[in-house]
């Protein structure tokens, strides 16, 4: 499979691939379908007729709705219809989807055991010499009955020994044990500890943030037996829970020029960090580059950096979109919800 | 007829918590839905809201090969393993043979280490539980439902859900699994489809939805029969909605089944609001269902799943880990690393549509819950302890148990499970058999030797 041409082809994209890609609270459509209504290109009534609804993510997939579209006007036909192309006389009802809670009688559950029992894709083929056949709906699938391809090994009981080589989780810290801490120590430790890193100028959380648990006082203070003191004394702690694997232990920060060069890449190649590792910084680990989009998306260099790329700014969209209107005016006034849909500060 | 498990006081439960930081570091692709961020962002809230204190936290060993093939096959996980994109070829990787959309499921740096991270917190889940180290277990990395045994499908690879359940089975002879996801939990249908030691429930969105199964009409097959329940259901459904027909089923299946464990995928995409689903529900009507199973005196596991708006995928987990605390958090966010993303209203809780049309009436969740009823009803009764002499196969790990206490040998460590519930005399040099040296009960092993 030719990657790079796919990458391609998605950056062509106008829409879902990279522009109003919603990344982590930028949503300011709630939905595919106010999302749809940004773009005026492409005809989305499509998009429901094949089975496989992340299909419209790409543009090749195109192919696949001339596939199933031809099953879907045959899913639209009547039974009756059907099997008069197909020679059959016609049965009793029809089969019904299940979305419909009526059983529609003995036809329609004969119909669906013969899926249940059918030992395969039902999809696969006809049987000529079975008046009930009826060919299924392109999105239905059926679940695989093969022991050996599809079902797991269940192991017997009571057979195993439970020391399975799992001793090296580690532990971070453990709340449940005979004598814990009770909440006034732990939160004067925790608050202790806070004036510790203002002393040594490490990052504290900001006024108001007390609640917030420090990860690496908490271990420090498990791996000395909950002793306030000696867990003080081992002050400064290591960062206990950083992500060695994505990043590499000795990576420094982002430093201006890369910054420069990172926010370049985004223009030209998209959100495809791999690439942009590739291509101009080979040195870094793809999850250094990952981690730090994150970051920067919460700094004032990425609403600059939007501004000068209008691009890719999402069109704002009003609270609501127009598709909710449409229902309102079906469904007699309402009061705006106050939800989580709106467009979130990082837009501004 | 077996009566649940007495209510529990609300109270205390003991709550581990498996999550690794690399997980954030993880990417899909541009323009891919799925964003193993949402999990940092759900983490980042959990440490905010000052829970970690509440929970035991656990860095999870990545899952190895062995661990991940005890469900999926040697060839698959080796083309995980190893597959770049430039030598797919090699493993006659044709469009279909290890993924049915490649679009879904592309490669991406890392992959396998992702798969690792999320099978590993789950298995070690299934173990903690099985040693009955802990109530309720979580692993936000987990819950990826749709990864068949030689497949990968819909944004999952690795099958955690099952590698974890074929753990618990060990020791557990009934496990229960339970889907809250927008789609049909297919994966761990398929795999446990002919089985009756586990039951699969799930509650999904039917009709012209993928994955395309999840048809009422599925109950299993041979020995599986009728331990599948699927609740196909339809758009809008609210938290009312769900509950008048989550409440019913679940009790009856508690009450049929009568699982030994349970397993909760809690995939955030049924919520009001997802990218992907038009469901809506708020989180207190999904947070429910985790209260559900906090009210039974039952193992529970909890896992992530779907869930593609990530601001109310990291508001939905942060929120369910508080109900397994069993501490109520406020509605206002704390600060945190991620703050801004929270906007405009920086608050926990969302409010559901009300204007999006509910097409589950009343009427339907009756019929539906009808037909579900009728099947369970078919089931064997499990027989109740006190009913029934004990026969070989029932019970084991109580006979297990027993039996190795009486015949240990000295010079072989007893299993875990066996020396966690016995007793040690203050009398003897080390505190237990681990030579004093159990890091987990540092407290007591100082307690007895300084004496």
């Amino acid at each position: 499979m030719d990657e790079d041409a796919s990458r391609s082809s998605l950056t062509d994209e106008e829409d879902y691939v990279d522009d109003n890609d919603n990344d982590n609270g930028e949503d300011y459509e709630a939905t595919i379908e106010e999302e749809e209504l940004l773009d005026d290109d492409g005809d989305y009534a499509d998009e429901l007729k094949g089975w496989n609804f992340f299909a419209f993510l790409l543009s090749f997939t195109c192919i696949t709705f001339c596939i199933t579209s031809d099953l879907e006007d045959e899913g639209e036909m009547t039974i009756e219809e059907l099997q008069r192309k197909y020679g059959y006389n016609p049965p009793g009802n029809a089969e019904e989807t299940a979305d419909d809670g009526n059983s529609a009688g003995d036809s329609s559950s004969a119909a669906h055991e013969h899926s249940i029992l059918d030992l395969g894709n039902s999809q696969s083929g006809y049987e000529d010499d079975d008046d009930d056949y009826a060919p299924p709906d392109p999105w239905k699938r059926t679940i695989r009955v093969d022991p050996v391809l599809f079902q797991a090994d269940v192991p017997d009981i009571g057979k195993s020994q439970a020391t399975d080589a799992r001793e090296d989780d580690v532990v971070l810290w453990v709340s449940d044990n005979t004598n814990p801490p009770s909440d006034e120590v732990l939160n004067s430790y925790l608050k202790d500890i806070v004036e510790l890193r203002k002393t040594h100028d490490q990052s504290v959380p900001p006024a108001g943030c007390e609640s917030r648990d420090d990860e690496d006082a908490l271990c420090a203070l498990y791996r000395n037996n909950f002793d306030t003191e000696k867990a003080k004394e081992s002050f400064p702690f290591p960062h206990i829970n950083a992500p060695f694997r994505t990043v590499r232990p000795d990576a420094l920060g982002f430093s201006e020029e890369e910054s420069k060069i990172f926010e370049e890449s985004l223009q030209m190649y998209g959100k495809d960090f791999a690439l942009i590792g590739k291509m101009r910084m080979p040195y870094r680990k793809v999850g250094e580059l990952i981690e730090y989009y994150y970051q920067w998306k919460l700094t004032p260099s990425y609403r600059v950096w939007r501004e000068a790329h209008p691009q890719h700014v999402p069109v704002v969209q009003p609270h609501l979109s127009a598709a909710w209107h449409q229902q309102a005016a079906d469904n007699g006034p309402f009061t705006e919800p106050s939800t989580s849909e709106g467009p979130s500060t990082l837009s501004n | 007829m077996v009566s649940p498990a007495p209510l529990r006081d609300q109270s205390k439960r003991r709550v581990c918590y498996y999550y690794d930081t690399n997980v954030g570091n993880y990417y899909y692709g541009p323009g891919h839905v799925m964003k193993p961020h949402r999990i940092r962002m759900a983490n980042e809230l959990i440490l905010s809201y000052g829970l970690y204190q509440n929970l035991s936290i656990y860095r999870p060993l990545p899952a190895s090969f062995e661990a991940m093939t005890t469900f999926h096959s040697d060839e698959y996980i080796t083309f995980l393993r190893d597959a770049k994109i430039d030598n797919l070829n090699s493993f006659g990787a044709s469009k279909g043979k290890f993924s049915q959309n490649n679009d879904d499921c592309p490669l991406f740096d890392g992959l396998y280490e992702f798969c690792q991270l999320s099978c590993g917190g789950s298995l070690a889940a299934a173990i903690k539980l099985n040693k009955k180290k802990t109530d309720i277990a979580i692993n936000w990395m987990g819950g990826l439902h749709h990864a068949k045994k030689s497949e990968s499908s819909g944004f999952c690879y690795t099958n955690d859900i099952v590698v974890g359940i074929l753990e618990l089975l060990k020791f557990h002879k009934r496990v229960l699994y339970v889907d809250i996801d927008i789609h049909h939990g297919d994966g761990v249908e398929e795999a446990f489809f002919d089985t009756n030691r586990v039951m699969t429930v799930s509650f999904h969105r039917f009709g012209n939805f993928f994955p395309g199964t999840g048809d009422i009409k599925d109950v299993g097959i041979y020995n599986g029969k009728l331990y599948s329940v699927n609740v196909p259901l339809s758009d809008g459904i609210t938290d009312e909605s769900y509950q008048k027909i989550f409440v019913p089923v679940m009790e009856k299946v508690m009450e049929m089944f009568d699982p030994q464990a349970v397993v909760l995928q809690c995939g955030a995409d049924s919520l009001y609001g997802d990218r992907l689903g038009k469901f809506n529900l708020s989180l207190r009507g999904h947070g429910a269902c985790a209260e559900f199973f906090r009210k039974y005196d039952v193992p529970l596991m909890m896992v992530g799943g779907g869930g593609y708006t990530p601001r109310n995928v990291a508001r939905c987990w942060a929120y369910e880990t508080s109900i397994a605390v069993g501490i109520e958090v406020p509605n206002e966010l704390p600060f945190n690393n991620y703050y801004e993303y929270f906007g405009p209203d920086y608050k926990l809780h969302i409010e559901p549509s009300k204007v999006l049309k509910n097409d589950n009436s009343d009427q339907k969740l009756h019929e539906l819950q009808k037909e579900i009823y009728e099947n369970l009803s078919q089931l064997d009764k499990v027989p109740s302890v006190q009913m029934q002499p004990l026969e070989n196969d029932t019970l084991p790990v109580l006979e297990f148990e027993d039996i190795a206490r009486d015949e240990e040998n000295p010079d072989v460590r007893l299993p875990m499970s066996i020396m966690d519930s016995c007793q040690h005399n203050d009398a003897d040099f080390y505190d237990d058999e681990n030579g004093g040296d159990d890091h987990r009960n540092e407290a007591n092993g100082r307690l007895s030797t300084d004496s």
